[in-house]
């Protein structure tokens, strides 16, 4: 009886793994952008971005078709007030400090007019920062179109393709 | 920050920060207990299976998040997920499938035979077969591992027969276990090296030489670790792997030869060209090729497909994902940041166990912990290199920790590539994690000190690289010599290393 109930438990379990990957196809799908699931996640588009941006994080957040999904964006400056209006959870440097939440490093009285530098930020957000280089697209080892998901976010920060 | 349960009250930003740190290390202590009690067999995996703990505790962790109130979308999950070494494995199993239904993994064990008969010898000829995936490092070593497996098991039988010594088996085949679970770390066609490269901004396949030198000589730790062990502690290997019938007709040889050689020459064409297409589609075009020649029904391909390590590396990405969405990564690192402040470790001591992290807790993927914890490997390696003056430490220390993840998915437990291994020798399960682990400690190192003393370089057969590569090379034939038991000094080891150390430089 006992071993019955944990053999079930074990479809179970491997059931959400089958319907997890293919949800990763799904999503793929439904973000316009399906080719993204053949993404090496090798990072090599990386090494070129003067903003700093992985992005790698667009060819993940449209594999699950979430454009609020952080990325690692770590060399754009903006000001305290302006990153914590875009998104309060964006995570900056300021003054040193490191790994702060736009939205806190407001609510502990630093200046909205203070320069931070962006580490993690939302792929929508990251795309309407980018400046259109296509840098990442040549580093790519499969020429992946990571300009295509970077020009559907940046209109309206959605997926719409 | 607004209360979102009642508008208008605002939580203090001290409260709301201490909130999330806890929730970080309560998901962390959850998921070190839980790995702890598979890798012990406190959880026994005859009831509840690996993937079935690594899935509740994705449902476990969530739910501690839903508690904390930490909003989440359910996509964040998917965001450890790393497709790529999952549909590379799937398509290399398909191929390998093939190719075994075609005869070919039977064609490469008479020629190997023969090889074993001729100027290398029986150690020359392992020295060879235990490097093939390191000379021709796939993004997922399971590619070759499904591939080679067979052929390594035809071969040790051989050895074993011809040397009376039935534990050579478990030498050789583990031997190549530990070889390709280390090559997804230099790979060119989306290797983890890459990550580290592309993280740190450093010239595209720098890390690949300094890795496969290192590899072939942990392949070597880890075969002389794995034959003390079945000396000194005997276990019953499986006899039948002795008894292997080989009887295919003329025709179906010839078959078998055609489909092995469109599988080393494809491979190697692949290899040498990288064409800018995912290495999954130009498999799966082998695949149809092979089907078509060897007259190889899908009943037979799917045959080649092992669905465990693949759902165990789903499910470990998912237990990732869902650190993830909880901080239990970044609680992982404040917490290294705290030993490397409060105890004598320092950065450089704390530094060398972040290293091997990954080695400590073997996931089925390597991929699983090196995509979570690379940004607080580059974050110690710069302290640490502010420390030490030493300029060369963050590649050095990013190498290593890329080694180490690499090849953990060898050793690991929870659906490692060891397993394949025990499954076909009916060894206890569990038991080649200790020798892969004694070999991937003392390997990495070699990377390390490789990068820190001759630096970093993409430079096409750099002079230092290739007369150390050669003579690693040789010194690995050496010691496979003594382990087969003959004289060390016998030419035809020496030629087999030397020649896997010229082919690493040139590949």
């Amino acid at each position: 009886m006992k071993s019955k109930i944990f053999l079930q438990v074990n479809i179970f379990c491997y059931l959400v793994i089958a319907a997890f990957l293919a949800s990763a196809v799904v999503t793929s799908l439904s973000s316009g952008h399906p080719w993204a699931i053949t993404c090496y996640n090798c990072s090599s588009c990386s090494r070129s971005c003067a903003l700093g941006i992985n992005p790698s994080g667009f060819t993940l957040s449209a594999i699950g078709n979430n454009p609020q999904m952080y990325l690692a964006a770590a060399n754009i400056r903006l000001r305290l007030g302006e990153a914590a209006e875009r998104d309060p959870d964006m995570i900056v440097t300021i003054r040193g400090k490191e790994n702060m939440r736009a939205g806190q490093a407001l609510a502990d009285g630093i200046s909205k007019d203070a320069e931070v530098m962006t580490f993690r930020m939302k792929a929508k957000d990251a795309a309407h920062y980018c400046l259109l280089c296509a840098a990442c697209e040549k580093n790519c080892p499969v020429k992946l179109p990571i300009m295509d998901i970077i020009e559907d976010l940046r209109d309206d920060g959605k997926f719409n393709r | 920050m607004e209360n979102p349960e009642r508008p208008g009250l605002t939580i203090s930003p001290r409260i709301e920060r201490g909130r999330v740190k806890v929730l970080g290390f309560i998901s962390l202590v959850i998921f070190i207990l839980i790995l702890l009690a598979s890798l012990r067999g406190w959880i026994p995996q005859d009831l509840l299976a690996l993937q079935s703990v690594l899935v509740l505790t994705t449902l476990a962790l969530l739910g501690v998040a839903v508690l904390f109130q930490q909003s989440f979308h359910p996509a964040q999950v998917l965001a450890a997920m790393t497709l790529h070494p999952i549909t590379a494995t799937i398509a290399g199993f398909l191929l390998a499938g093939a190719v075994e239904a075609a005869g070919g993994f039977s064609a490469a064990a008479r020629i190997l035979s023969k090889l074993g008969k001729g100027v290398l010898g029986l150690s020359g000829v392992v020295v060879v077969l235990v490097n093939v995936p390191n000379i021709f490092a796939m993004p997922c070593g399971r590619v070759w591992a499904a591939a080679l497996i067979p052929v390594a098991l035809a071969y040790a039988a051989e050895i074993a027969r011809i040397r009376n010594d039935l534990s050579l088996v478990a030498v050789v085949v583990f031997g190549l276990i530990i070889n390709a679970a280390a090559s997804c770390g230099p790979s060119p066609l989306g290797g983890i090296g890459m990550m580290g490269e592309g993280m740190a901004r450093l010239p595209l396949y720098v890390f690949s030489n300094p890795q496969q030198i290192a590899i072939m000589m942990m392949t070597l730790f880890g075969m002389a670790a794995m034959a003390w062990l079945m000396r000194r502690y005997p276990v019953k290997i499986n006899a039948s792997v002795l008894h292997r019938q080989d009887n295919f007709s003329q025709q179906q040889r010839l078959v078998g030869y055609f489909a092995l050689f469109s599988y080393v020459i494809g491979l190697t064409v692949i290899f040498i060209v990288q064409p800018p297409v995912p290495i999954q589609t130009l498999l799966i075009g082998m695949t149809i090729l092979v089907m078509i020649v060897g007259k190889v029904s899908l009943k037979e391909l799917f045959r080649g497909v092992i669905l465990h390590p693949v759902t165990a590396m789903v499910a470990g990405f998912m237990v990732a994902g869902a650190l993830l969405v909880t901080g239990g990564f970044d609680a992982m690192t404040q917490a290294l940041t705290w030993l490397a402040i409060h105890t004598p470790l320092g950065f450089t001591g704390v530094g060398v166990m972040l290293i091997y992290v990954p080695t400590i807790f073997p996931m089925p993927c390597g991929r699983v912990l090196a995509a979570s914890l690379l940004p607080g490997v580059i974050m110690f390696a710069e302290v640490v290199g502010q420390e030490t003056r030493c300029p060369q430490c963050l590649p050095a220390m990013l190498i290593a920790f890329v080694l180490s993840a690499a090849a953990s998915c060898g050793p690991s437990p929870l659906g490692g590539i060891g397993g394949i291994g025990e499954g076909n020798l009916g060894l206890p399960h569990g038991i080649s994690a200790m020798p892969m682990q004694f070999g991937i400690i003392l390997g990495v190192p070699i990377a390390a000190l490789i990068v820190t003393y001759m630096g970093l370089s993409v430079e096409f057969l750099r002079i230092n690289e290739t007369v150390l590569s050669l003579f690693l090379g040789a010194v690995s034939g050496m010691a496979t010599n003594t382990l087969l038991g003959y004289p060390f000094y016998q030419p035809g080891g020496i030629m087999g290393g030397s020649f896997v150390g010229g082919l690493l430089m040139v590949m």
